[in-house]
């Protein structure tokens, strides 16, 4: 046994020479500086995160910023997403209408015919940006709930309209 | 196991039988989203303050007398949705089953083409007025309506 730690006692001590001579005594924080900038840089390279989509050329119809995207087909107005809401979210500081109209889009990707409910947000002056008006299946005045030019915030307290979201409520596959 | 085979079958059966019904019942349903909901909401609620009445729990009490019936496929809405006799019976049908709670008359029968076609010739000239009335009568009568 003591020989074994005579031996350990030896070892241990060539190493911890050996070490010494060999590295600087603040190589360990050069190291770990390198490992932490690296780590920081690394991820601010120009690397392509995109998983192979090329955000740039996605086509207006599948981009709800624009009119063209199926959801918008009978929409009158401006588009939410582009007001600093989202597809189905009024933007801060406005609320959804409590009436609305419903109107009818067929997604291109399904074929199918989906419910979609036009609410307007209320409450602030108009957004402004991204004015749609496509009015798919409108009718006149006099048949008010299938007429556009409407402002549908007309029941909320605050009536000023600011914009329009696209809300699914329904798919219509019955002929 | 013997038995999974007849039981599946069974339930197969128990599921298709009413198709016909269905069809027509989701095609209701489709009509008051496209057709209704928008004033009245999805829920049937509306907004009675800005004059949109509510259908919850109510709409059976006008459904349970000749005039109240009549009167609920005379309103404005579904005049003019432009949906067809059949369909405006089937949409009002649906409704009153939809949202009467407890106010659905025990006997309620469904709506008839002919009926929506007897009541959209026979329209009162003030609809509103003929709702109102009726509206004081239930509520007179005890019922909670609102």
């Amino acid at each position: 046994m003591k020989l074994f730690q005579d031996w350990l006692d030896r070892y241990t001590e060539r190493r911890v020479r050996r070490a010494a001579q060999l590295t600087a005594r603040r190589s360990m924080l050069a190291r770990l500086g390198t490992v932490l900038v690296g780590g920081a840089l690394l991820p601010m390279l120009p690397f392509d995160r995109s998983g192979g989509k090329a955000h740039a050329a996605v086509p207006a119809n599948e981009d709800p910023q624009h009119c063209e995207y199926w959801r918008n087909c009978a929409l009158d107005g401006f588009l939410c997403t582009c007001c600093g809401g989202t597809l189905t979210a009024c933007p801060p500081g406005t609320e959804a209408s409590k009436v609305t109209w419903v109107g009818t889009c067929r997604n291109p990707k399904d074929g199918k015919d989906y419910l979609v409910s036009y609410n307007d947000c209320c409450g602030k002056v108009p957004c402004g940006r991204c004015l749609c008006n496509f009015n798919e299946r409108e009718r006149p005045a006099y048949r008010m709930g299938v007429h556009n030019d409407i402002n549908w915030c007309m029941a909320n307290t605050q009536t000023m309209y600011h914009c329009t979201v696209s809300v699914i409520v329904g798919v219509g596959d019955v002929g | 196991m013997q038995r999974l085979p007849a039981i599946v079958f069974l339930a197969a059966a128990a599921c298709s039988t009413p198709v016909a019904a269905d069809d027509s019942e989701r095609r209701a349903r489709l009509d008051y989203i496209l057709h209704c909901s928008g004033c009245h909401d999805m829920d049937g609620s509306g907004h009675p303050a800005k004059g949109i009445p509510s259908f919850q729990n109510q709409v059976g009490y006008f459904a349970a007398v000749p005039e109240g019936r009549a009167m609920l496929m005379q309103v404005p809405g579904l005049l003019s949705s432009g949906l067809s006799d059949e369909r405006s019976a089937a949409v009002t049908t649906w409704i009153v089953r939809q949202f009467s709670g407890p106010s659905l008359p025990a006997d309620f029968k469904p709506y008839t083409t002919a009926e929506a076609r007897h009541y959209r010739e026979t329209r009162p000239v003030d609809i509103t007025a003929t709702r109102n009335r009726l509206y004081r009568q239930i509520a007179e009568a005890g019922y909670p309506v609102k």
